[in-house]
């Protein structure tokens, strides 16, 4: 069980790393004529910034420590809010590796 | 078996010109600031344990253990003092079949409440910026704007999966215990006195599930560790060789500490024939911590924490996260489970640094040559034979006591322990007035060697003539003795007041 959610933490950890650099690579090279050739409907919504920490982020002790994993170092924007935000506990379970 | 000098100090102090590379590394406190992440989180940074055969009169039966937190206390820190964190976990560890695993712990959480107290300002309601609000008199009194209590839970087994039971009030069975506010000054208290008083009603009877009785203490008290650290931390600047007792001042004279103290029946704490029980804290974090940049009025909202509980702080033996331990190993060190010590750690031990710093700052003073230090192994990993070593035993890292040796009286103790023929004493576990940075500094110089004699009576693997300088007194120049503290339990003395001027 423990393990399973240890996974799905690193899957959603994975895609949240994936969508986050997704979101990085709107360069400039974006703005090029060749870029701009794929008709508008298939071009992906920009990202939303977040301005507050999203439900899903508490759905589990995996969930929680995925987003914070995926909180880039950002010199400009402003802290996300935290609101009602409540965050996931396990007095049982063995911390996270983080690797290197 | 006492150490005694062989040295002239003349010919030892000719060593004073070294270079500040080799000095860096001594970071002598016990365990206060050691490593570079605990360095920035006081309130879960373990500075010393202590455990012993209580020698309260009439409480032989049981061993006390006090781990101290909170270092460098400045009595006069208000407003808000020194209060442990809501959003960790403490443990005291036990290990009682050498197996370097827990198979007893005692958890302690605290909560802060606030009452909120608020003057009538005007036509306004207007809330104090203060943890209390009058005099204190009493637990919990109207006064104390900030209530600090905290749990205490027993667990059998590993200690996040293992059997858990709470900790109870002796009187009501309540499972949650005040906390006294720090020692704010004499008016606070309304006398001199009063905040011995108001500390004392703090000692609570306890029932330990499956264990029958014993007492517990949580909040201030006065440093009891004693070192000349300033001096030490200037390059050693201290004749190592001179008056053991009256040689320096102790610069922790003036600080206090916040101390978990328990008395624990014996029989609770050992399994089987073994009387050999190994015991080290740790401090826990929650592992997602999440800082709010817009916290609402109250206690506790700047930032919301979770995941599972992440240890942050470690401490068994004193001194091992200081001199022992490589600086870029020591916040691993403090995460590290005992179990892993050999793994991790061992090249530390059976090849130490520090001797060859001490022969670099005093080259008379020769280094140890044996190879592995099996010497220190035995001190630090082990324990020594027909002392405090375990039945079974896997090398780890704890403080290890033989609850079958019978405490010493208060005014018989030596503070340099076994050394000195006194067996209850350091290092077969730890009282308050251990003199653990002397005898420390001279098992690194292999006092064991010579202790142990040509026929290694002490089963430690070298003989004398592997350790040139381990038969110096080698000292810092601080002492104390039992009198300096309390003969009855939490043993340490009532912390100093913040108005001491």
């Amino acid at each position: 069980m423990r393990s399973s959610l240890k996974n799905s933490g690193r899957l959603t950890a994975v895609l949240l790393g994936s969508a986050l650099g997704l979101a990085a690579c709107g360069s400039d090279h974006d703005r090029s004529p060749a870029a701009a050739a794929p008709p508008p409907a298939a071009a992906a919504p920009p990202a939303a910034v977040e301005t507050s920490v999203p439900a899903s982020a508490g759905s589990s002790v995996a969930a929680y420590l995925a987003y914070l994993r995926g909180l880039k170092t950002d010199e400009t924007s402003a802290p996300v809010s935290i609101g009602g935000f409540v965050a996931p506990v396990d007095d049982t379970a063995a911390a996270t590796a983080l690797g290197s | 078996m006492k150490f005694n000098r062989s040295i002239p100090r003349r010919t030892l102090m000719a060593g004073t010109g070294i270079t500040l590379a080799a000095a860096t590394a001594f970071a002598f406190a016990s365990s206060h600031r050691e490593g570079p992440f605990i360095a920035m989180q006081p309130t879960v940074d373990a500075t010393d344990l202590y455990m012993f055969r209580s020698y309260e009169s009439g409480r032989q039966e049981y061993v006390t253990v006090i781990a101290n937190y909170i270092p460098f206390q400045d009595p006069q820190g208000g407003p808000n003092f020194y209060q442990f964190n809501p959003n960790a976990l403490y443990e005291v560890h036990f290990d009682n079949n050498g197996d370097a695993k827990s198979d007893v712990t005692f958890q302690f959480r605290f909560k802060n409440t606030s009452k909120a107290t608020a003057l009538a300002i005007g036509d306004k309601q207007v809330k104090i910026p203060l943890i209390y609000s009058n005099q204190i008199e009493g637990v919990n009194p109207a006064a104390l704007n900030v209530r600090e209590t905290y749990t205490l839970d027993m667990v059998r087994g590993d200690s996040r999966t293992g059997t858990r039971a709470s900790v109870t009030n002796m009187a009501g069975g309540a499972v949650e215990f005040d906390k006294p506010i720090d020692n704010v000054g004499d008016k606070t208290f309304k006398s001199g006195t009063g905040y011995q008083t108001y500390a004392n009603q703090h000692i609570y009877d306890v029932a330990i599930p499956g264990c029958g009785n014993g007492r517990v203490f949580v909040g201030q008290r006065k440093e009891p560790f004693y070192i000349a650290v300033g001096k030490i931390f200037d390059l050693f600047n201290l004749n190592p060789l001179g008056s053991e007792t009256a040689g320096n001042n102790n610069d922790l004279e003036f600080k206090n500490v916040s101390s978990l103290a328990m008395e624990v029946p014996i029989a609770c704490l050992t399994a089987g024939a073994d009387p050999v029980i190994g015991a080290y804290t740790t401090a826990s974090l929650r592992q997602g911590i999440l800082v709010n940049p817009a916290p609402v009025s109250g206690l506790g909202n700047a930032s919301v924490n979770g995941g599972a509980w992440t240890q942050v702080s470690r401490l068994g033996m004193p001194l091992v996260n200081e001199v022992v331990i490589g600086l870029e190993d020591k916040d691993r060190f403090n995460a590290s489970k005992p179990q892993d010590d050999a793994a991790n750690f061992a090249d530390y031990v059976t090849n130490p640094v520090l001797p060859a710093l001490i022969e670099t700052l005093f080259p008379a003073a020769k280094a140890p040559t044996n190879f592995p230090r099996t010497d220190l192994l035995t001190a630090f990993l082990t324990g020594i034979d027909g002392v405090n070593k375990p039945q079974n035993v896997m090398a780890s890292e704890m403080m290890r006591l033989n609850t079958s040796i019978p405490p010493t009286a208060i005014g018989a103790q030596n503070p340099l322990g076994v050394a000195a023929g006194d067996n209850a004493g350091f290092p077969n576990g730890r009282r308050p007035a251990d003199d653990v940075v002397d005898v420390s500094v001279r098992v690194a110089m292999g006092a064991l060697c010579v202790l142990t004699g040509e026929a290694d009576a002490l089963k430690v693997g070298c003989k004398p003539s592997d350790a040139p300088a381990g038969g110096l007194a080698l000292t810092d120049g601080v002492r104390k003795n039992a009198s300096a503290f309390d003969g009855a339990f939490p043993y340490l003395t009532t912390p100093l007041p913040g108005s001491f001027n």
